[in-house]
């Protein structure tokens, strides 16, 4: 729990990754840079027009849906200037993530099991009793070995000092990897020579990496292992990325009715008759996955596809039930969890968490509504969201209000100013926030992909990196030495 | 007592309706107060069904019908022997003691918290109550025994709602039943659930069969509600606030849960056009 | 392959043509038929085409009274909005439809499909006079043309393909019996017509409905003998609109597809094929009406066998 009497007042820089204090480049930079400077301005013009092109040609896009059915359909924004990561620096990362990945995986099989976690007090029994994403329905069912979270996307930022914090856990259907794909072949095109300059660990291997975790699921065996990616139909936004997938690893892409259960065995429904299901790679949310258990008026799931799981007949990932564990109300508690269940220190913290139903805590945020990011715990995507700083005395007000009546939906950080790094920006190299989503799969053992999805805000001085509101991305390099 | 009991569910599709899911709580519950002699399902068209045990201890069964089809009927047919005939023998503990007591039981079995922090629209807020009543609530008095209260919250909810027959929808508002006055079975045991759990008693929704003796004139002969609270001492113990009586051996337990939602006896999931579906339900509760 | 991803190709096959035939068909009623007969009733010119595509009774619900007239019918065969079949909805439905199946379309052909909708949704729905309303159906019957060119060459053979031109034939197939039932009909009131050479201009605005005009020239010398042009139209199977010629190609697409347990759908198909072996001799000893219409009905079945064992 965050110590309020530690809060000091006074404006810090941002960390940033380009530039070392004295505006020379780091050192891992510095081939970039000079490469960067021989190359100059219209080079560059032409590269990042090229990666634009490339962009479209590969039909990298997302979409944005606001009052038109129709959607607009963006072309993926891609800046061409990678982020580097030391290996030194990701060696601390990886087991960070291992590590948490792990504490959590064993957090919901203890909340579906004996929650014993629950009965020593580390963690308060309305925080699960209360939480939206706690599935009555699932508990006694185990998943084969134990595993809930197959595939997890968990959002890492660096605060002023550099250090890396988890700033988000996402491990419902965690989306961007078709994008950190997408980025990589691009940057690989328009800066061939730095593949070989700069020993960069890859990541186009992610596919048969998941491919691998999935065929190890399946109740029939991997050799005859029948694998869908379930999508909720065309108008999603990240449907890009669910169609990228499937035809990367080769398999279905199916909605919720081309599925049927039968007698506890999930089919799919084709032209050569029904065939059997083992894997559901499902990217849609619990509440939508089966009308008989629960949303009822759902039609993007298929009926019965829990009783079939409950009978060990279809493996379903990510496991239903996982989505507790990412709820933002119990974020604050998972350096808790991970001591709980591993005994270990987190090699990763978390940043600084307020937690709106502790009273001393929701005082001192109100007076310090300012520098405070308050999010409400049940949304996403940058949603729901009052960033302090650029917040109005009206808005303040409202969240506050908001924030008294149902005080478990919320949490607050203090604003930390993400790191910045370079983009190149209609000609010119500008300063931008940035994050990282790096995608841990739990297949065999625990393996996280060397790099993931750099998200930037756009937006000068904006800390919101969400594609959805403006967001755009760089190709993550991790060195191999 | 034993009964024998049958309840049968017809439903019917003006247009032929296909992969249709049904989930059942049908079966008595088996427990220390409930003796199961015997106890079968049967579906039209046959099926095979499947049963397991959910998150609140309910039996549950379930099968699908495929094909197209126009009519599904489910009918169960059970022996039971009722052994509760005294429900105030206990020993209560004493009131000083008794938060104490529940606090005891939920940290061992952090499950009842449920019965305790669950809202919806059915068992809302207590606030929301106060307002559609204009703010005449019972009280609670922790220098009496639970029992105590929670015998005048029974007595008192007749006061403020009285039983009309097919009167509200099976899962509509509480407070908007409550401002019109009048409800089902369904309502007496979310109000009495609502303000126990305002009081931090842990209660809970139970869906079963009734003794028809017990029954007034006008009740339509189906499904009964009424509610259980958590008495220290005393364990489970049920309050049937439509009758203003404790549930005893005429009380036959099927289903329990948060509210009406989690204890539904027939829930299904099927593709086609739903309008104009029909159901027909037929319980016949028998004395043997 | 996924049933509702054949559906869907089947169904976006079928609507591009049947938008396409549609267009054709009032293209050379509005031009031909103009140069051909100035006194020609409007009620004789459009009321065929009502019957052709099935929707006299929701002309009728359109507009109440029993008057046919052009502008009606242009709007309505256009645009209707009691129309389904409009050649607008068609091109609706084929968009639809193309968005399921995306994944298996390449991306010319996406382009294409969304270039046509761009292009004549609106056109379609404006005023139309007759001048404009003509070379609307010819820019719309070009670009039809275009994406079966790009369908053909830049799509992958295969279950999904077949599926394609199953439903591109069959409605071909179907669309064809309908205008030589009704243009037949008009053309022979009287049977004792039948082995006649008739009416020029009929003739020839019905071949030039199937873009088989010079085709039939070349093939037959002996001006327009009826029992010709029904030969033609139904048996041959050197021209690619005959029914032969579309039936043949169904049975390819389903050899492809595979009939395995489809019994429905191979008897069904089977039927049908047997009846283009018939020589018009035997057509016209049954009677030309009586053998379509049970043509027409053969195509329905295999249709909804089709329906049935593969899209459900």
């Amino acid at each position: 729990m965050y110590n309020a009497a530690t809060q000091g007042g006074k404006p810090r820089t941002p960390y940033h990754e380009f530039y070392a204090d004295d505006f020379t480049p780091r050192e891992h930079y510095r081939l970039l840079w000079d490469h960067i400077k021989a190359t100059g301005n219209n080079a560059l013009e032409a590269k990042a027009h090229e990666s634009q092109l490339a962009l479209q040609a590969e039909g990298v896009t997302f979409t944005v849906y606001g009052e038109s059915e129709e959607g607009i359909e963006r072309i993926w924004p891609f800046d061409l200037i990678p982020r580097i990561i030391t290996a030194a620096e990701w060696v601390k990362i990886e087991s960070g993530l291992k590590q948490r990945v792990r504490a959590l995986n064993l957090f919901l099989g203890d909340l579906y099991g004996e929650q014993r976690i629950i009965k020593d007090g580390v963690i308060p029994p309305e925080l699960i009793y209360q939480g939206r994403d706690f599935r009555r329905e699932i508990v006694g069912i185990v998943p084969p070995r134990g595993i809930y979270t197959h595939i997890s996307g968990i959002d890492i930022i660096r605060d002023e000092k550099g250090e890396f914090l988890i700033l988000e856990d996402n491990l419902r259907t965690p989306s961007g990897v078709s994008y950190m794909i997408e980025n990589r072949v691009i940057e690989r095109r328009i800066l061939p020579e730095f593949f070989n300059k700069y020993r960069v660990r890859r990541v186009e291997h992610y596919p048969s990496l998941l491919l691998e975790a999935l065929r190890a699921l399946s109740p029939r065996g991997k050799d005859n292992a029948e694998i869908v990616v379930l999508t909720p139909g065309i108008y999603n936004s990240a449907y890009f990325e669910h169609t990228f997938l499937a035809k990367e690893m080769g398999v279905e892409l199916a909605e919720g009715r081309d599925m049927v259960t039968v007698n506890d065995i999930v089919y799919l429904k084709t032209t050569t008759g029904l065939q059997r299901v083992d894997v559901i790679y499902r990217r849609i949310d619990d509440d939508f996955l089966d009308p008989l258990v629960f949303r009822s008026d759902s039609s993007l799931g298929i009926a019965g596809v829990i009783n079939a799981w409950r009978a060990g007949n279809v493996a379903i990932v990510n496991a239903p039930g996982s989505g507790i564990a990412d709820d933002k109300a119990v974020y604050p508690y998972v350096p808790d969890i991970i001591r709980y269940y591993l005994g270990q220190q987190p090699i990763l913290n978390n940043v600084p968490t307020y937690q709106m139903t502790n009273v001393k805590d929701r005082e001192y945020v109100f007076d310090n509504m300012e520098r405070m990011v308050v999010k409400a715990v049940s949304e996403s995507g940058g949603y729901g969201m009052l960033m302090g700083p650029s917040s109005t005395p009206a808005l303040r007000r409202e969240f506050m209000d908001l924030v008294q009546e149902n005080p478990r939906n919320y949490i607050a950080q203090p604003v930390v100013y993400l790191s910045r790094h370079v983009c190149y920006m209609d000609g010119e190299l500008e300063a931008r926030h940035l994050d990282l989503r790096p995608f841990v799969i739990y297949g065999e053992d625990i393996e996280v992909v060397p790099g993931g999805l750099t998200r930037v805000a756009l937006r000068k001085g904006s800390l919101v990196v969400n594609s959805s509101q403006g967001g755009g991305s760089k190709d993550t390099w991790v060195l191999a030495e | 007592m034993r009964y024998l009991i049958e309840h049968e569910t017809v439903l019917e599709y003006p247009n032929a309706i296909r992969e249709h899911h049904i989930e059942l709580r049908l079966a008595p519950r088996s427990d220390q107060f409930h003796l199961i002699h015997s106890c079968v399902i049967e579906t039209e068209p046959e099926a095979i069904l499947v049963g397991y045990t959910d998150y609140f201890g309910n039996r549950v069964d379930y099968f699908s019908v495929i094909p197209p089809h126009t009519r599904l009927v489910t009918r169960m047919r059970a022996e039971v022997e009722t052994v509760r005939e005294n429900p105030y023998d206990f020993t209560p503990v004493a009131p000083v003691e008794q938060m104490e007591w529940l606090a005891d039981v939920m940290r061992r079995e952090p499950r009842i918290h449920d019965f305790v922090l669950h809202r919806s629209s059915v068992t809302p807020p207590v606030a929301k109550l106060a307002e559609a009543l204009s703010g005449i609530l019972p009280r609670f008095d922790r220098e009496q025994p639970v029992m105590h209260s929670l015998s005048e919250l029974m007595a008192w909810i007749p006061t403020v709602m009285e039983y009309r027959s097919g009167s509200t929808g099976v899962h509509a508002d509480l407070a908007a039943t409550v401002r019109h006055g009048g409800g089902v079975c369904q309502d007496f045991a979310h109000l009495f659930i609502t303000i126990a759990r305002s009081w931090g008693v842990p209660a809970r929704y139970v869906m079963g069969y009734l003794d028809p003796g017990i029954c007034a004139g006008d009740e339509q002969l189906a499904t009964h509600a009424w509610a259980e609270a958590l008495v220290p001492g005393g364990g489970w113990i049920g309050f049937d606030a439509t009758h203003a009586l404790l549930a005893n051996d005429h009380y036959i337990a099927v289903a329990v849960g948060r509210d009406s939602y989690d204890a539904a006896p027939q829930r299904g999931s099927f593709k086609g056009d739903p309008s104009g579906e029909l159901p027909t339900v037929t319980v016949t509760v028998q004395e043997q | 392959m996924l049933s509702r991803i054949a559906d869907s190709m089947y169904w976006m096959a079928r609507y591009l043509e049947r938008a396409g035939e549609t267009a054709r068909l009032m293209e050379i009623n509005l031009r031909y038929l103009v140069e051909a007969e100035e006194d020609m009733g409007e009620d004789d010119r459009w009321r065929p085409i009502l019957q052709i595509t099935s929707s006299e009774p929701l002309y009728e619900k359109q507009f109440g009274d029993n008057s046919v007239t052009t502008p009606r019918v242009l709007q309505f065969i256009s645009a209707g909005r009691t129309n389904p079949n409009s050649i607008r909805n068609c091109l609706r439905l084929f968009r639809e439809n193309a968005r399921v199946a995306r994944d298996r379309i390449s991306k010319e052909m996406w382009e294409a499909v969304n270039e046509i909708w761009m292009s004549f949704s609106d056109r379609l729905k404006g005023p139309l006079t007759a001048e404009r309303a003509s070379s609307l159906f010819v820019d719309l019957r070009n670009q039809v043309a275009r994406i079966n060119g790009l369908t053909a060459s830049t799509m992958m053979r295969g279950e999904a393909y077949a599926f394609y031109q199953l439903g591109g034939c069959l409605e071909r197939a179907d669309m064809t019996g309908r205008i030589l039932d009704v243009k037949y009909h008009i053309i022979l009131p009287d049977l004792s017509m039948v082995g006649s050479a008739l009416d020029y201009y009929q003739w020839a605005a019905l071949l030039k409905s199937l873009s088989g005009f010079e085709a039939f020239r070349r093939s037959y010398h002996s001006g327009f003998m009826p029992a010709d042009v029904a030969e033609f139209v139904v048996l041959n199977r050197d021209f690619p609109r005959s029914i032969a010629f579309s039936v043949e190609r169904m049975g390819s697409a389903l050899d492809i597809i595979g009939l395995d347990n489809k019994e429905g759908t191979r008897d069904a198909f089977a039927q049908l094929a047997r009846m283009v072996k018939n020589n018009s001799q035997e057509i016209f000893a049954e009677g030309l009406h009586e053998y379509l219409q049970r043509l027409l009905a053969g195509i329905i079945m295999t249709h909804s066998a089709l329906a049935v064992e593969f899209f459900q």
